[in-house]
C-alpha cells in the first residue's frame, strides 16, 4: 500500500524531471542560434559590453581603460562597457563552465597564450589588432590556425633573480678554491666561479646555489642557494620547460612526437633533481610555488630563482632582496624563456559581436595600453614598456629576451592539460624520488594521448 | 507503538512533502543531466556533445590514478575519521562539566568550522611557510628545525591539519548528543559504585551509538568529497601521491576539461559506496526501535 | 558531582584544544597587524601596520566590495538555516516516526553526501540561468540548503531517535493529534539538535566556496570568493586576505555564541520524568 502510493510520486517526480530536462536541452541547443540570430541594438542607445578580467592588479588597470572609453571613445562608438571581476584562481574554470553552456552571459573573456587552443572553438577572432604594435612572440601566441583570438594584455615570462651583492663575491679570489671544491661536491667536476649570470651554464647556476647553501658552505649568508617551485603545478612546468629548451629541446620533435626522453629533457629533469636531492633547495620546495619562492628570497633564505617576471616589483622593494636585486637570462643557449600572455578574446556566443568588436578595437591601440600601463598594468607593447623603465627596471629585460631569447609552446587545444600532465608525470623526478628516464617515460604517453 | 492511523498517514505526506518538492527540484534535474554527462563525450575541447555510451566509465574504471586516488582516498579518510571520532568525543566528554568560561571556550573550538576550508588552506600555506611562517618560527625559537612539507612527512600533516579543521565538527555532535543524557544516569552509576570511565564506556557510549554512527557517516562522507585543503597545499602531488577522488575528478572536469569523464567517475563512486548505505541506513533505523 | 565543581583540569584541556584549533585564526590575527614588509621578512620580524591598511582593504579600501559581501554571507547563510530546518524538520518526524516511506529519504539522503560537488555545478548553473536566478542569493540559499539537508536529516533522524516514545504515546491518548504532538511535545525536545544543524548549516554556508564561485559573479559575491580576490598574479597579499580571514569569522561567531546558549542540559532532562 505505502510502497504503490511511493511508486506513484516517484514516477511523477521522474516524469516532471524529465519534462525540465527536455525543456533545457531544447534551449540550449537553440542558443547558438538565438544569439547569431539576435538582433543589435539600435544605434540610438549604448550597447552594453560586459567584460570578464582578473581580480587585482590587472582588473585595476583594466577598469581605468574602461572608465576612459566609456566617457570618451565609447560615446562615439556607442558602447559602454563593465567589467566583471571573478576570483583569480577560478576565472578559468568559471568560464569552461559558461563555455560548455554556450552562455551569452559574458560577450569578452580574458584568456591566455595557454589556454587559448582550448577556448578557440568557443571564440569569434578579434578584428583590428595590428601585430606590429606588440611583441611578436605574444601576440602569435594569441593566434590559434593563423587566427587572431586573443587581443594581448599582460605579458609575463620568467627571469633567473638572483642576490647581486652575493654573486658579486665570487669575483674575490678568495673564494675560487671553496668554490671549486663544492662544485666537486655538487657536480663531480671543478669549476671556477663565474661572476656574471648572464654567461651561465646550468652548472655555473647549481656550483653558485651550492656555494651558497650552508650545508655546503657555513658561512654563506643564505641558508639555501636556490629556490625551486617544484609543486604539482601547470604553471611550474612553464618554468621547467625553459630547462629543456634551454638545453636544446622541446615538446616535441620534428616529427611531433613527444620528446621529454631526448637527452634534453632528461638532462633538464636531472639538473632539478640535482638542487633538491643536494640540498640546494629547502625541501619544503617539494610544495612550493609562486608565493613560496618570492618568501625564500625576501626572508634572505636562498639567493637565486627561476621565477615570473611579475615578481619583480615585490622583490626588488622588499626584505633582503630590496636594492639587491640582479636579473638574468635562464641559463642554457636559444630560446629559453617562456612567454605567454593574458588576453581578452570575443565570446562567440555574445549577443553583441559588433560593439564588443569595438571595444577590442579600441583595446589594442597603444593609446588604451598606455593607460592601462599608467595603472599598473604591464602590456606587450614595447614601444610603452621602454618608455616605462623608470617606474620599473625589469622592462627592458622583458623586451630583450621576449624578441631574443622567447620561446612559445605549441599552440596545441589540449595545451593546458599538457602542463597540469606534465606536473604529474615529472614532479616526484623533479624531487629525485624517481628515476628520470621513467618518468620522461610516463610523460611522454601522457603527451602522446593529448596531442591526438 | 504510534497508532497508524489514516490521520498520521495523510500527516505524514503533509510534512514531507515540502522536503520531496524541494528534492525533486533540486535532485531530479541535475541527476537526469549528470547521468547524460556521463554518457556522452563532453569535453571542453570539443564543442560537439555526443552520445558515447560506457566509453568514459572504460576510461575511468581502468585508469589507475582514478584507482590510486580511491586508495589513498580511504587511507587518509579511515585515519582521520578514527582520529576525529575518538577525540572529538574526549573533547566532548571535556567540555560536559563544568569549567570557567565555558561559553568562550565552546565558541572558540568552532571556530575551525567558521573559516571557509579555502581560506583555512591559505593560512595553513603561511603560517606553515618555512621562511615566513609562525609555525616553523616558533620551532627554531627552540632550536628545532623543522620542514613541515617534507614529502616524506605530508601524510602526517595533511592527517593533522584536517583534525584541526574537523574535529570542532564531530565535537559538536557528541556534545549535544550528551546533552540528552540525563544527570541521574551517572549519579545512579556512581552510588552503584561505578568509576566515571566505566560509566562512559558501558552507559554513555551505548546510548550514543546512533550519534556515534551518523558522525562517523558523515565525516567519511566528507572525507571522501575532501579537496580545498589538499589541493592548495599539494595540488595532490608530488606526481599524484596525494591525490584524493575529489581532486582527481576536479582535475578531470576543470584542468583537462572532460565533463563526460568526471561525472563518470562521480557516477563510479556512488556506485562503490552504495552497497554499504542499506547497512548504514539499518544501523540508523535499529536504534529507532527502542 | 559533575557540574557544581569547576574542573581545572578540564578547564586546561579546553584551553590547550581551543588553542590548537585557533592557530589559523591567530596567523591570521598576528599577519593581520603586520606591515607588508614584515611578513615578506620573515614570521619573527615586527613591524606594526599603524594604519590597519590590511583592515581598510578588506573592508572596502582596495576596491573590492566587502560590505557587500559580507551582507550577502550573512543573508544566504541565515536564509540556509530557516529552510533546511523548515525542511528537514517536519520530514524527519514523518520519516522516523510515521514511518514515511520507509528507509528511502534516508537512503536518498546519505547517497546525495557520496555525490562529489561537481557532479552538480553545472547542471545547477545551467538550470539556475535559465531562471534568470544566477548571481542572486536566492540560488545559494537553495544549493546550500541542499548541500546540508543530509546533515540536517540525520541528525534529526538520531535526536528522535533518543526521545522515548511514552512521551508521545501519553498524550496520543490524552487526544493530541500528530501535529499537536510535534509542535508542543517533539520540538522543544529536539531543541539542542536544531541548535546543531542550525550551527552546522550557517557555518557550512558561510564557508562554500565553490558553489559560490560558479553561480555568482558580482552582486552576491560570498566574503569566501571576495578574500580569494587577494590572491593575484603579483603575489599573495598576505597581509590583506588574513585581515579578510579575521573579519570572516565575526558574524559565524557571533551566530555560533547566540546559539551555544541554547544547547544547555537539562533541557532533554525535564520531559522524561514527566
Amino acid at each position: 500500500m505505502q510502497s504503490k502510493k511511493l511508486m506513484a510520486v516517484a514516477s511523477s517526480l521522474f516524469a516532471s524531471a524529465l519534462v525540465l530536462a527536455g525543456c533545457t536541452s531544447s534551449t540550449s541547443s537553440d542558443g547558438a542560434a538565438d544569439s547569431s540570430g539576435a538582433s543589435e541594438s539600435t544605434t540610438t542607445e549604448a550597447t552594453n559590453v560586459s567584460m570578464v578580467l582578473w581580480p587585482g592588479p590587472e582588473g585595476d588597470a583594466m577598469q581605468k581603460v574602461v572608465d576612459y572609453y566609456n566617457a570618451d571613445q565609447g560615446v562615439a562608438d556607442g558602447v559602454q562597457v563593465e567589467q566583471i571581476l571573478l576570483s583569480r584562481d577560478d576565472t578559468f574554470s568559471k568560464e569552461a563552465a559558461l563555455m560548455k553552456a554556450e552562455s551569452s552571459e559574458y560577450d569578452i573573456y580574458f584568456t591566455a597564450s595557454y589556454l587559448i587552443g582550448q577556448h578557440a572553438p568557443y571564440l569569434t577572432p578579434a578584428e583590428g589588432v595590428d601585430p606590429s604594435v606588440y611583441l611578436a612572440a605574444s601576440v602569435e601566441s594569441l593566434q590559434v590556425d593563423g587566427m587572431q583570438y586573443g587581443v594581448p594584455l599582460d605579458t609575463s615570462l620568467h627571469f633567473m633573480y638572483y642576490r647581486e651583492d652575493l654573486v658579486e663575491t665570487l669575483s674575490d679570489a678568495a673564494n675560487a678554491d671553496l668554490y671549486s671544491s663544492i662544485a666537486n661536491e655538487v657536480l663531480g667536476k671543478s669549476l671556477t666561479p663565474n661572476a656574471d649570470p648572464s654567461t651561465w651554464t646550468w652548472e655555473d647556476a647549481i656550483a653558485t646555489a651550492a656555494f651558497f647553501t650552508q650545508e655546503y658552505n657555513p658561512d654563506s649568508p643564505t641558508k639555501y642557494g636556490y629556490a625551486l617551485p617544484a609543486k604539482n603545478l601547470l604553471y611550474n612546468t612553464m618554468i621547467w620547460n625553459n630547462l629543456l629548451w634551454g638545453l636544446g629541446g622541446n615538446w616535441v620533435d620534428s616529427s611531433g612526437a613527444p620528446a621529454i626522453s631526448s637527452d634534453a629533457g632528461l638532462e633538464a629533469i636531472e639538473l632539478y633533481a640535482t638542487i633538491y636531492d643536494k640540498g640546494l633547495t629547502s625541501p619544503d620546495s617539494a610544495q612550493w610555488e609562486y608565493a613560496e619562492t618570492n618568501a625564500a628570497l625576501t626572508t634572505g633564505n636562498a639567493m637565486m630563482a627561476l621565477q615570473w617576471n611579475a615578481a619583480f616589483s615585490e622583490l626588488s622593494t622588499t626584505g633582503e632582496t630590496a636594492g639587491k636585486l640582479g636579473i638574468a637570462p635562464p641559463p642554457g643557449s636559444g630560446p629559453r624563456t617562456h612567454v605567454h600572455s593574458l588576453a581578452v578574446a570575443l565570446n562567440k556566443f555574445s549577443a553583441n559581436q559588433e560593439a564588443a568588436q569595438k571595444w577590442l578595437a579600441f583595446l589594442a591601440t597603444e593609446e588604451a595600453m598606455a593607460i592601462y600601463a599608467e595603472n599598473g598594468g604591464v602590456p606587450s607593447m614595447p614601444g610603452i614598456l621602454a618608455g616605462m623603465v623608470d617606474t620599473n627596471a625589469s622592462f627592458e629585460n622583458m623586451i630583450e629576451y621576449a624578441n631574443e631569447i622567447g620561446y612559445s609552446e605549441p599552440k596545441v587545444a589540449r595545451e593546458f592539460d599538457i602542463y597540469a600532465a606534465l606536473a604529474e608525470k615529472l614532479s616526484l623526478a623533479w624531487l629525485g624520488q624517481e628515476p628520470a628516464s621513467a618518468a620522461a617515460e610516463a610523460a611522454d604517453a601522457a603527451m602522446a594521448e593529448l596531442l591526438e | 507503538m504510534i497508532p497508524r492511523t489514516r490521520d498520521s498517514r495523510i500527516a505524514a505526506w503533509v510534512l514531507s512533502a515540502p522536503l520531496l518538492a524541494f528534492f525533486a527540484l533540486m535532485l531530479g534535474y541535475p541527476l537526469l543531466v549528470g547521468l547524460q554527462t556521463a554518457v556522452s563525450r563532453n569535453q571542453l575541447s570539443e564543442p560537439i556533445v555526443s552520445f558515447s555510451g560506457l566509453e568514459n566509465f572504460l576510461r575511468i574504471s581502468t585508469d589507475p590514478d582514478f584507482w590510486g586516488s580511491i586508495g589513498f582516498t580511504l587511507q587518509f579518510a579511515f585515519v582521520a575519521t578514527s582520529l576525529q571520532l575518538v577525540l572529538g568525543f574526549l573533547l566532548a566528554l571535556v567540555f560536559d562539566r563544568k569549567i570557567p568560561a565555558k561559553a568562550a571556550l565552546f565558541s572558540a573550538v568552532l571556530v575551525p568550522i567558521m573559516i571557509a576550508p579555502s581560506l583555512m588552506a591559505v593560512m595553513f600555506r603561511l603560517i606553515l611557510n618555512e621562511n615566513i611562517g609562525a609555525i616553523p618560527a616558533v620551532f627554531s625559537l627552540f632550536g628545532a628545525q623543522v620542514s613541515l612539507f617534507d614529502p616524506a612527512k605530508i601524510f602526517p600533516l595533511l592527517i593533522l591539519l584536517d583534525c584541526i579543521q574537523f574535529i570542532p565538527f564531530t565535537f559538536l555532535l557528541f556534545y549535544a548528543s550528551l546533552q540528552n543524557i540525563p544527570d541521574e544516569l551517572y549519579e545512579a552509576a556512581s552510588i552503584d559504585g561505578a568509576r566515571y570511565s566505566s560509566t562512559i564506556w558501558r552507559i554513555v557510549l551505548p546510548i550514543l551509538k546512533p550519534a556515534i554512527v551518523v558522525v562517523v557517516l558523515l565525516r567519511v562522507l566528507e572525507s571522501i568529497r575532501n579537496f580545498d585543503v589538499i589541493y592548495i597545499l599539494t595540488g595532490g602531488g608530488p606526481g599524484t601521491t596525494t591525490q584524493t577522488v575529489g581532486i582527481f575528478i576536479y582535475k578531470t572536469a576543470f584542468q583537462q576539461g572532460d565533463f563526460g569523464a568526471a561525472a563518470a567517475a562521480s557516477v563510479i563512486l556512488v556506485l562503490l559506496l552504495a552497497p554499504f548505505t542499506p547497512w548504514i541506513i539499518k544501523k540508523l533505523s535499529t536504534s529507532e526501535k527502542q | 558531582m559533575r557540574f557544581t565543581k569547576n574542573s581545572w583540569g578540564a578547564f586546561a584541556i579546553a584551553l590547550s584544544a581551543a588553542f590548537l584549533f585557533n592557530l589559523p585564526l591567530l596567523g591570521a590575527i598576528f599577519n593581520s597587524l603586520r606591515s607588508d614588509e614584515a611578513i615578506a621578512s620573515g614570521a619573527l620580524v615586527w613591524e606594526f601596520d599603524a594604519g590597519f591598511t590590511h583592515f581598510q582593504n578588506a573592508m572596502g579600501a582596495a576596491g573590492y566590495d566587502f560590505p557587500l559581501f559580507f551582507r550577502n554571507s550573512i543573508l544566504i547563510s541565515l536564509g540556509a538555516v530557516i529552510l533546511v530546518t523548515v525542511l528537514a524538520v517536519p520530514a524527519s518526524y514523518a520519516v522516523v516516526r510515521l514511518g514515511f516511506g520507509g528507509p528511502w529519504i534516508l537512503r536518498v539522503a546519505v547517497a546525495l553526501r557520496v555525490i562529489p560537488a561537481i557532479f552538480f555545478l553545472i547542471p545547477f548553473y545551467l538550470m539556475f540561468s535559465r531562471f534568470g536566478l544566477i548571481d542572486s542569493i536566492w540560488v545559494l540559499i537553495l544549493v546550500d540548503s541542499f548541500i546540508n539537508l543530509t546533515l540536517a536529516l540525520l541528525i534529526f533522524a538520531n535526536a528522535l531517535a533518543e526521545i522515548p516514545l511514552e512521551v508521545e504515546e501519553s498524550a496520543a491518548i490524552d487526544g493530541a493529534n500528530v501535529y499537536q504532538r510535534l509542535r508542543y511535545i517533539v520540538l522543544p525536545l529536539l531543541a539542542p539538535a536544531m541548535v546543531s544543524v542550525a550551527v552546522l548549516t550557517f557555518l557550512f554556508t558561510w564557508a562554500d566556496y565553490i558553489f559560490a564561485v560558479v553561480l555568482t559573479a558580482s552582486d552576491a559575491t560570498t566574503v569566501t570568493v571576495g578574500a580569494a580576490n587577494f590572491v593575484t598574479s603579483y603575489g599573495i597579499r598576505w597581509g590583506d586576505i588574513s585581515a579578510a580571514v579575521v573579519l570572516s569569522i565575526l558574524p559565524p561567531l557571533i551566530f555560533a555564541l547566540f546559539a551555544q546558549r541554547f544547547l544547555v542540559r537539562g533541557l532533554a532532562s525535564g520531559a522524561v520524568k514527566g
